[in-house]
């Protein structure tokens, strides 16, 4: 059953586009697919980052505010620091939220899904100060919109950006001493602790990946909507998490699948952008993606449930007699 | 001849327990030197203390003549200390030579890029040195939990430190293995590294060690050249008396059949067994690893299907598919892979003894645990097999490997059992604690439970069983009654250098 695991969410895909293409040829036309494909540029790159921390065994619920702070900081500095040092600045001030989480997850020893809860509060406090709660735009320099508008060699920028990102991910994640380390982590991390490994270390870097993706992404979205306010990207996390886990990413940790993650986006955008050209509304919309995404999981995951349950069985050697 | 290690006053307390206190002894360089004691007696707390794992409340450590101060486990390396722990700590997701190199991955400069070929023939090239056979790059998951051990004594030597630790590295290993971990210990002997080797099997200890120290309760005893000593010598000291008839045991008589295998198969670990136990009757199981002895144990508790033959208890053909079906047929089991999955690690003393048998300590209505029979049990098995904890609440987690073995023999004891599976029974515990479960395991046979024993230790089956199974390859190779047990002609079946009565055939 290891065919599942490894190649089921690419047959899902291909399942999905079939339908869509059946029901509506509009999806397959060129001009389409390069818009699904920029349209899953900002969720998928978030997510490559989240397949890093979910490996080493983090979960990163505070990107959703890291989104909004992004965009505000974008449309509040681009008319004084110019397009390349707001860019900077994002950057800057996303690693620093990024090694704020890492921080309080390490030094005080809180779990990283409660402490990003924390910090998902704490940074979108923080952003709707910062903004006094007031929208801001950037129509008046329209140069920004070259990231998500502009074409090279004929493809969108977002594209270019996004496959940069994951195959660097893919890279880092199984080629270098940082990637080993992160699922070492993942898989157990007391003995990665005794093993040497610099665990704090890594961790703080997992989480400054999260922070910096997750400031691409919503640069992304500032460029293509010009406007950044404090109440943007809620939900966002949850949207990345989604495509991390239908990617086949394990959620005990030590596993990633970058491509699985990448596929998993493109498959949910495909569902939305199929279903709005069908015309059909949002609440059965939500309803269908909830559904495919409980089946795909169901399908995908089956190897792995065996696997467990076998482990479950060994672990509890003494079985379960109080049922 | 220079120290390579000196323990002065060292002194560390957990909540509740002291677990070393004022601890003086030192290593010479170039020694093997063995530390004994009984279960909880503190080595391996001592032992984390060298390795950064512990900060000691009070004392201090020179490593060759130096003080250092260890705070955490790059600390440790840096001062040449390699550690092999007692518990196995490692990343299952991550291959063999990514575990045993983890912190040492040879990169590209420029891109840090992890050179694959380079890590593979530096393990290999380890391997070879000491003469371990494994895949570099099979998943640690997928190993069995001697080869397991194997990968983290590859780790130890990977830092190529001058003064290495093994905590009972011998607890999962059998015979050939053990001897291999012999020649592993000459070679860094002849090469000048110290070592210091915790084991409960005193045989080893003479084989070995130059000197020993003894601990008792966190407290220094003494240290002895080995050759002043013998071996009742030393168990005097650990236990502060002597332990008599350790290795006897009256044999009862048998009574009916109560399982019988019947051309048992389960492709591809073993094939077409044939064999019975009696009510009474102790059955040691002996054979090297991946001869599947350990699958033999799953399929009976049904934590793997077979594919072949039948089960028979009591004479009624028993499906057990699940353990669940094995403990409603009266078949307990007891793990040889303690940390991963013999104990609930966070839940307590008495909740780890109780747990299976839950149902029998509730009240009328089943709905609460009468706490008062609860402590009943756990203050019989207490007593029973002289368990040591801090409090009852204490998590099973912190108690010391032997004491956790005895809660895991002590839960399977509580339940009703018929047939008794043991896989290493007496792994990492000390002999006072042995010499008790040996008396139990007795106790039981007389009460008319059939006994299942699988172990590595040969005077252990020896001198327990009833009769020896001896396998290879997935094959019985031999049948020993009492009369006819020595520890040559198990090695002989269990190598397939010869087959003996039960030999069940096929080509190997
Ligand atoms: N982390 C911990 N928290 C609380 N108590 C602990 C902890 N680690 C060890 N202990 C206690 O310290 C004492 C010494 O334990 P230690 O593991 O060093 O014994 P040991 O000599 O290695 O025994 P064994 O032969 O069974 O492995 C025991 O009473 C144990 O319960
Ligand atoms: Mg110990």
């Amino acid at each position: 059953m290891r065919f599942w695991e490894k190649y089921g969410i690419y047959l899902i895909a291909i399942t999905t586009l079939i339908i869509f293409t059946i029901l509506t040829p509009n999806v397959l036309s060129l001009s389409n697919i390069v818009n699904l494909l920029v349209q899953t540029s900002m969720v998928a790159i978030a997510a490559a980052g989240m397949t890093f921390a979910i490996t080493g065994g983090a979960f990163d619920l505070s990107i959703g505010s890291i989104l909004a702070v992004t965009t505000s900081v974008l449309c509040k500095n681009v008319p004084i620091l110019g397009i390349f040092g707001a860019i900077v600045l994002a950057l800057s001030v996303g690693a620093v939220l990024g090694v704020m989480n890492g921080l309080i997850v390490t030094k005080l020893r809180i779990q990283t899904f409660v402490a990003t809860l924390a910090t998902q509060i704490i940074y979108r406090g923080g952003v709707l100060i910062y903004t006094q709660g007031r929208d801001s735009d950037l129509f008046r320099y329209l140069d920004i919109k070259v990231i998500a508008g502009g074409r090279v060699l004929g493809l969108p920028v977002p594209i270019w950006i996004t496959f940069t990102v994951f195959l660097a991910g893919y890279m880092i994640y199984k080629h270098t001493q940082f990637g080993m380390w992160v699922r070492a982590i993942g898989s157990n991390e007391e003995a990665a602790r005794i093993s040497g490994i610099k665990v704090d270390r890594t961790i703080i870097v997992i989480f400054v990946i999260t922070a910096v993706t997750t400031v691409i992404s919503g640069t992304i979205y500032t460029s293509q909507l010009l406007t950044g306010n404090g109440r943007l990207g809620v939900g966002f996390e949850l949207e990345a998490i989604t495509a991390t886990i239908l990617g086949g990413t394990a959620l005990a940790g030590g596993k990633g699948k970058f491509w699985g993650t990448l596929t998993a986006a493109i498959i949910l955008a495909l569902m939305k952008n199929g279903m709005n050209l069908l015309g059909v509304q949002d609440f059965y919309q939500r309803l269908a993606t909830g559904l495919i995404l409980l089946l795909a999981l169901s399908m995908g995951v089956v190897s792995e449930r065996i696997q467990t349950r076998g482990n479950r069985a060994t672990r509890n050697q003494s079985g379960d007699t109080n049922e | 001849m220079t120290k390579a290690v000196e323990i002065v006053k060292i002194t560390k307390t957990f909540p509740g327990v002291k677990a070393l206190s004022n601890v003086e002894m030192s290593v010479k360089t170039g020694e093997v030197h063995a530390i004994v004691g009984e279960n909880g007696a503190g080595k391996s707390t001592l032992m984390k203390i060298l390795g950064g794992v512990y900060r000691p409340d009070d004392g201090q450590i020179l490593i060759h003549g130096k003080a250092v101060v260890i705070k955490d486990v790059s600390d440790s390396v840096e001062c040449g200390i390699s550690i092999i722990y007692q518990e196995l700590n490692l990343m299952p997701e991550l291959t063999v030579s990514e575990n045993v190199f983890i912190t040492e991955l040879p990169k590209m400069k420029a891109t840090g890029i992890v050179r694959r070929g380079e890590l593979y023939r530096k393990t290999r090239a380890l391997m070879e040195r000491v003469n371990i056979e494994l895949n570099p790059d099979s998943l640690v998951n997928d190993l069995s939990v001697s080869e397991k051990q194997m990968v983290e004594i590859l780790k130890a030597l990977s830092h190529d430190s001058s003064i290495i630790v093994m905590d009972e590295p011998t607890a999962a290993l059998s015979n050939v293995e053990v001897s291999k971990l012999y020649s592993i210990i000459e070679t860094l002997k002849a090469r000048g590294k110290t070592i210091i080797y915790i084991s409960h099997r005193l045989k080893e200890i003479f084989d070995i060690a130059d000197r020993v120290t003894v601990l008792r309760d966190g407290s220094f005893v003494a240290t002895k050249d080995i050759k002043s000593l013998t071996q009742d010598d030393i168990v005097r000291l650990m236990v502060g008396r002597s332990v008599e008839n350790f290795y006897n045991r009256d044999h009862a008589t048998f009574g009916d059949t109560v399982i019988e295998i019947d051309h048992l198969s389960c492709a591809p670990y073993f094939q077409n067994l044939s064999f019975s136990v009696r009510s009474g009757e102790v059955l040691g199981i002996a054979g090297l690893m991946g001869c599947g002895r350990e699958e033999l144990a799953k399929v009976l508790y049904g934590l793997l299907n077979r594919t072949k033959g039948r089960v028979l208890i009591n004479g009624i053909p028993t499906e057990v598919r699940h353990p669940r079906e094995a403990l409603r047929a009266g078949i307990q089991f007891v793990t040889e892979d303690r940390k991963d999955s013999g104990i609930f690690p966070l839940m307590s003393v008495k909740e780890n003894l109780s747990i299976n048998i839950i149902k029998k300590l509730c009240n009328i209505f089943s709905l609460l645990i009468n706490t008062e029979k609860e402590n009943r049990l756990l203050e019989s098995y207490t007593k029973f097999m002289n368990l040591k904890y801090a409090s009852d609440s204490q998590r099973v987690m912190f108690l010391s490997g032997g004491n956790q073995q005895k809660v895991v023999l002590a839960r399977a004891l509580a339940g009703e059992c018929r047939v008794l599976i043991l896989l290493e029974p007496t792994r990492g515990i000390d002999v006072g604690a042995k010499a008790e479960i040996y008396d139990l395991l007795g106790n039981l046979a007389k009460k008319g439970i059939a006994v299942i024993m699988i172990s590595s230790d040969l005077p252990e089956l020896i001198t327990q069983s009833d009769r020896v199974l001896v396998m290879f390859q997935g094959q019985i190779t031999g049948l020993l009654e009492r009369n006819e047990m020595d520890e040559e002609r198990i090695m002989q079946y269990a190598t397939g250098t010869h087959f003996g009565e039960g030999f069940t055939g096929g080509a190997l």
